[in-house]
């Protein structure tokens, strides 16, 4: 059977993409059913739903995701039934319950494929939602794959006939495929939907094309495993823009199946292009090795300086200007690629928050604010789990039940707003409660209690924050199960330091809590290895790194000012870091040596001890008081201190100009030691 | 805490080695504890390293030995002082700052005669308040590193001489 092989490794990485679409697209969906059915609105139209899972169905069949395949068709035909029987079935409480259920199974089986895991357990949901389904409508259960989403009447182009393609090798071998057969129903009409479809050892497509009532499918087409029946269940639309159903295919991009009826508030898709972040990520880190040789050029330009190179250095001057220029806009408009609306994460907070509300039985309403303030994609991702933490303490800890509230003279239903705007290159994500506030007493009473250090005054900002993030603090005994458990302030702390962000909180007694994450809207983010020197931990990015060797000191040879090891067939030549920076120097019988450098040419640097690999994100080291040679960057590691980020070329430099210096030194007599005074070490 | 109708400046006050130094607090953005600086190979021997502040990775300049006395070890009273200056932002790490005050321009007088040396650099006069005499502190100069002595040995020399002072 064809439509294996190829096909599937172009396929699964959209699919990934694509489904995180869909998803989104049918929480919204069913967040508007819900306020429908709250403020007894007329619900909206289900047809956008229905073609989400739908093609979320398809998708996952297609993948061999038969988990999140199984839930989208039990959740597709119980909507369906649902909705035959009518309006006031779909917006039912109890309905719309199993309809979020599914849709957070289905988030979970896509995650789970992604990540390798087990699928989990989606009997009991499966089950509970044939159940609503064969009640109503039997048949509809096996009859769903041949359904279509129908959109409203529109003016019409012929007859819609839909087209069964079953690709075999056979076919292939005559050269029929998928695109083959396309082309030829483009040719006999207006193709209008395109979908795969899991069949009984393979894969199906449909097509729908409505094609012009003076025309019919040739007969001979059936040679070529083509079926088809006419649909009077939909009728064509007259200005479908031709190729809007195209299917994924090896040779190009899939794009998904736009919906004709597509509507109001969703963005256009013709102006988004999907892009793997992974070839962003590439892009990104070209343009900083040209930033290297720029500034390696720059080294070059001055060296010319010294020598009489007259015009031509004029000439190296000016390009090398007109580089930096380049430079700085290629990083710019690479930048604004990797932006997103912070809107999209807001959605998946709120479906988090609805959990957390439902599971406390309070009341609580979400405000949004803002979000359309863009994002790096990488920073907001990174965010989304700190976020979600800070929304479930809100509902949980933060707005009192109803009760309370009325008590207390406030309106029973809590408020939770999330709020993003964009200050210079910063964006400020605020989430507020007005519930009960912190009881800074009982926190600091707590504190005491745990034996943690703080002042005799009242609790407040920044003193708060540090005794909420303490590790493992918890102002609730008992930790329930939605202010997740194991993952307290501390984390959510770590992971905004670990983005250069800061959090701060502020409080007030009775009238609620807001926590603030400030964030750089853009982030450079490197593997780097974190290694010990001197005592000091340093990181040293993975891409400069050649080979790690570990070796005993007694086996480094020192001969006048150099330090080598015996390397392959020959010898390398070490650079002792610990001493390069005047730090102290460590006793240990062994050492590491991080192979840096050319192929031709490689030096070993030598370290204390390796820590391991991380992914760090880099921040400049810019004031003149610390931006040395050899230092590309710093990073926080999440515990507050500051790790310095090896410039590897720079290192080397400074090594050789440190040798010349000390060989200069000896040789006219002076005291070779006066390049290694004390760094300014504190203390 | 502004600068008043009355011309006055607010200045933070802080303690370095016996004496009160006051700082413009227009120039001052927070005042943070000290923490644990992350030195830096080859910065100037009296930067301790740098900080993160906000996601602002910035020089913490011990000014103890930027005035050149003897560094001592940090305490509780330690503070880390966030100056922001011609779009830079240093940390100054300093004995303890609690304090402000409004000082009038014309409460400022020049140094006396004698005062130099590598603290007399950083200072643009000397004011009384109550009791106490206050050293106004010049920013600009202070983060300024041009003209600095560039080898260790002339730094160190400076360094002992402002002691002996």
């Amino acid at each position: 059977m064809s439509g294996g092989g190829a096909f599937f490794d172009q396929f699964i990485e959209d699919y990934f993409s694509e489904c995180d679409e869909h998803l989104a697209a049918a929480r919204r969906v069913l967040f508007a059913l819900e306020s429908a059915s709250a403020d007894a609105l007329p619900p909206p139209p289900l047809h956008d739903l229905l073609r989400s899972l739908h093609t979320l169905k398809g998708l996952s069949g297609m993948v061999g995701d038969a988990c999140a395949e199984q839930v989208a068709h039990a959740l597709e035909d119980a909507l369906r039934s649902a909705e035959r029987v009518g309006v006031g079935a779909v917006t039912e409480p109890e309905f719309l319950d199993a309809l979020f259920a599914g849709v957070d199974a289905i988030e979970r089986c896509v995650a789970a494929h992604r990540a390798g895991d087990p699928p989990p357990d989606v009997d009991a949901l499966v089950a509970s939602l044939a159940r609503r389904t064969v009640k109503l409508d039997a048949p509809a259960l096996h009859s769903a794959s041949d359904d279509v989403t129908v959109p409203a009447s529109r003016p019409s182009a012929g007859i819609v006939h839909r087209f069964e393609f079953v690709p075999s090798m056979a076919l292939a071998a005559r050269g029929v495929g998928v695109d083959a057969v396309r082309a030829r129903l483009r040719a006999l009409g207006t193709l209008l939907d395109a979908k795969p479809r899991v069949v009984a050892g393979g894969v199906a497509f449909d097509f729908w094309v409505a094609v012009p009532t003076d025309v019919q499918p040739d007969a001979s087409w059936t040679d070529d495993g083509l079926r088809w029946t006419i649909d009077d269940t939909i009728v064509a639309e007259a200005d479908v823009v031709d190729g809007a159903g195209e299917l994924p295919s090896p040779e190009r991009t899939h794009t998904p199946p736009e919906s004709p009826a597509a509507p109001a508030g969703v963005a256009p898709s013709a102006s988004v292009v999907r892009v793997d972040l992974g070839r962003l990520d590439d892009v990104m880190r070209l343009v900083g090795d040209l930033v290297v040789s720029r500034a390696r050029l720059d080294d070059v330009v001055r060296e010319a300086g010294t020598t009489n190179a007259g015009k031509l250095l004029d000439i190296v001057a000016e390009t090398n200007a007109a580089m930096e220029r380049q430079l700085r806009q290629l990083r710019e408009s690479v930048t604004r690629i990797r932006l997103v609306q912070v809107g999209e994460t807001f959605e998946r907070l709120r479906f988090a928050a609805r959990d957390a509300i439902r599971e406390s039985g309070k009341r609580v309403r979400l405000v949004f604010a803002g979000q359309q303030t863009e994002i790096d994609k990488v920073v907001v991702d990174r965010m989304l789990e700190p976020l979600l933490h800070l929304v479930r303490n809100a509902v949980s800890h933060g707005i009192e039940s109803a009760d309370e509230r009325v008590a207390a003279g406030k309106p029973p239903e809590g408020v939770l707003s999330l709020r993003a705007t964009a200050s210079g290159d910063r964006i400020r994500i605020v989430v507020e409660d007005d519930g009960a506030g912190v009881d800074a007493d009982a926190v600091a009473h707590r504190a005491r209690a745990r034996g943690l250090a703080i002042g005799d005054g009242p609790l407040a900002g920044d003193q708060l924050l540090d005794v909420l993030c303490a590790p493992g603090f918890s102002t609730r005994d008992a930790a329930d199960r939605t202010s997740g458990r194991g993952v307290g302030m501390d984390v959510v702390r770590a992971a905004v330091r670990a983005l250069s962000g800061t959090l701060s909180v502020e409080s007030e007694r009775g009238r609620g809590t807001a926590f603030t994450i400030e964030l750089p809207f853009t982030l450079m983010i490197l593997d780097a290895l974190l290694v010990e020197v001197g005592g000091q931990q340093m990181a040293v990015p993975q891409p400069a790194l050649r080979e790690i060797l570990r070796v005993d000191v007694s086996s480094i040879v020192s001969f006048e000012h150099n330090d080598i090891v015996r390397y392959r067939d020959g010898v390398l030549p070490i650079v002792h870091l610990a001493r390069l920076f005047g730090f102290g120097t460590s006793a240990a019988a062994a050492c590491y040596l991080l192979v840096v450098g050319s192929e031709a040419a490689p030096i070993g640097l030598r370290v204390d001890r390796l820590v391991g690999l991380r992914e760090i994100v880099v921040q400049p080291v810019a004031d003149q008081l610390v931006a040395m040679p050899g230092v590309a960057g710093a990073t926080d590691l999440g515990n507050g201190r500051v790790s310095l980020i090896l410039d590897t070329p720079a290192l080397l430099r400074l090594a050789e100009e440190e040798r010349d210096a000390r060989a200069a030194a000896r040789l006219t007599g002076a005291a070779a030691d006066t390049r290694h005074p004390s760094h300014g070490t504190p203390r | 805490m502004t600068t008043t109708a009355s011309e006055a400046e607010t200045y933070v006050l802080f303690e370095l080695a016996g004496a009160t130094y006051a700082l413009p607090s227009r120039h001052i953005q927070q005042l943070e504890m000290v923490g644990t600086p992350t030195p830096v190979p080859n910065a100037p021997p009296f930067v301790d390293g740098v900080v993160s502040l906000r996601g602002q990775v910035i020089p913490a300049v011990s000014l103890r030995a930027r005035f050149g006395f003897p560094r001592v070890p940090h305490d509780i009273r330690s503070r880390l002082v966030i100056v922001r200056a011609q779009g830079r932002t240093v940390g100054l790490i300093v004995d303890s700052a609690r304090e402000f005050a409004n000082v009038a321009p014309e409460a400022i007088k020049p140094l006396p005669e004698g005062i130099g040396g590598t603290s007399g650099r950083y200072l643009r006069g000397i004011a009384h308040h109550g009791e106490r005499l206050l050293l106004i502190v010049d920013v600009i100069e202070l983060l300024d590193t041009e003209e600095q002595p560039k080898d260790e040995v002339a730094a160190q020399s400076a360094a002992s001489m402002a002691d002996t002072q």
